[in-house]
């Protein structure tokens, strides 16, 4: 009998705990996605890192203490899967040519004029580099916040920064 | 022959318009559902033996607390524990219209998920790309002063039309262009429809859910 009430509570609960979870990520899935696919460069890969990125924030539902902090804990958890990225990573080693034999992507980014250039500088980046270019010039955060998001020291960030910049700008203006 | 950056600020320039054209790039359909579905799907196993547990263990502490305060009937009421207060925050937004007539809008709303999903959007925002070639504006914009309990308030300044330029005190600008969330959340927060959050003129007169432009008086003819 306990046993069943506890069931039906521990039920609710959970159904409460899954709906205030679903409202709170929601309308950061959008972002998340935006800044996995800028890190990853690959639409199926950033797909799977925002659906990793949610089943973490679910299992550390419980820990988040601030909830106006929220925006930068799934960015962190995002980015984090962004840059440890395992999975595919015996098929690529096994068959580096798989990619010839992959079903192309259905909506492949469209870019123009310089931006195509941009695109084939920023692949060359390392995924480190890709994430504090993202986070410092497009978000705006400061070299200390990124290394913060990155969950690696100052000195780190600003060395990724630095070299990713000399890389971009050399891609740039090399003919 | 084409034209090659001379400057870092060139190659910041053309990374910011590049990330903002894949950021730009539609989520794939579904893709929010897909995602918490999994999350749950995954999650859930553990996640129930927790609460399970969690449930637990309230439910055999409240036994024993019945226990002890049965023996102890006669010791004098402890006092009601207050909720502990979670940390407050209140929300000030004015708009300011432009050259259009607009009904004057001044509200404080202290719903602490609300005001914390708006300063979570604001905070999200991108960076402006000062090149940026926008629609005209009225310069209707909103005044949102966010005043958290026990730190310094602050305020954001949102221009409701054009590039949708945000200021928030001396930091760099952002824009909300191409956010339109931040947008619905303060829709929501207002109670108002997104076409009144962001009033189109009116250029017709057939046009409908629009704002008439202010009438300048007409200088005398000489």
């Amino acid at each position: 009998m306990v046993h069943s009430v506890v069931n039906v509570k521990a039920s609710a609960s959970l159904v409460g705990e899954q709906e205030a979870f679903e409202r709170a990520v929601a309308p950061e899935i959008d972002r998340l996605f935006g800044l996995a696919l800028t890190i990853v460069g690959d639409r199926g890969e950033a797909e799977d890192v925002v659906q990793e990125t949610m089943l973490s924030a679910w299992r550390r539902w419980s820990q988040l203490r601030d909830p106006s902090n929220q925006s930068a804990w799934l960015t962190r958890i995002c980015i984090n899967h962004c840059l440890h990225r395992r999975r595919d990573l015996v098929r690529r080693v096994l068959w580096p040519h798989d990619r010839w034999l992959s079903v192309p992507d259905p909506r492949p980014l469209r870019l123009d004029g310089r931006l195509v250039e941009v695109d084939r500088a920023f692949r060359r980046l390392s995924p480190p580099q890709r994430a504090v270019v993202t986070l410092h010039l497009y978000y705006g955060f400061t070299v200390d916040e990124c290394a913060a998001l990155l969950g690696c020291r100052p000195g780190t960030a600003r060395s990724h920064l630095g070299r990713a910049m000399t890389k971009l700008r050399k891609e740039l203006t090399d003919d | 022959m084409t034209e090659r950056p001379a400057s870092d600020k060139d190659v910041a320039g053309l990374t910011r318009a590049y990330i903002a054209r894949v950021h730009d790039d539609s989520t794939p359909s579904g893709l929010e559902d897909r995602a918490i579905v999994y999350a749950f799907s995954r999650g859930r196993t553990k996640l129930a033996a927790r609460f399970l547990l969690g449930a637990l263990i309230v439910v055999i502490s409240a036994l024993t607390a019945v226990g002890v305060l049965a023996f102890h009937h006669d010791a004098q009421p402890s006092a009601v524990p207050t909720p502990s207060s979670a940390a407050q925050i209140q929300l000030h937004v004015v708009r300011f219209p432009g050259k259009v007539v607009l009904p004057s809008l001044d509200r404080t709303i202290s719903d602490r998920p609300i005001v914390a999903r708006l300063a979570t959007d604001i905070r999200s925002l991108p960076l402006f790309p000062r090149d940026e070639r926008c629609a005209a504006s009225d310069g209707t914009y909103y005044s949102l002063t966010f005043t958290p309990a026990g730190a310094p308030s602050w305020t954001a300044s949102i221009g409701a039309q054009g590039c949708e330029v945000v200021q928030i005190a001396d930091q760099p600008l952002r824009w909300a262009a191409h956010s339109p969330q931040l947008w619905a959340d303060l829709a929501t927060a207002l109670g108002l429809r997104p076409d009144q959050i962001q009033p189109s003129v009116c250029i017709d007169p057939a046009m409908r859910n629009c704002a008439p432009l202010v009438a300048f008086p007409i200088p005398p003819a000489t």
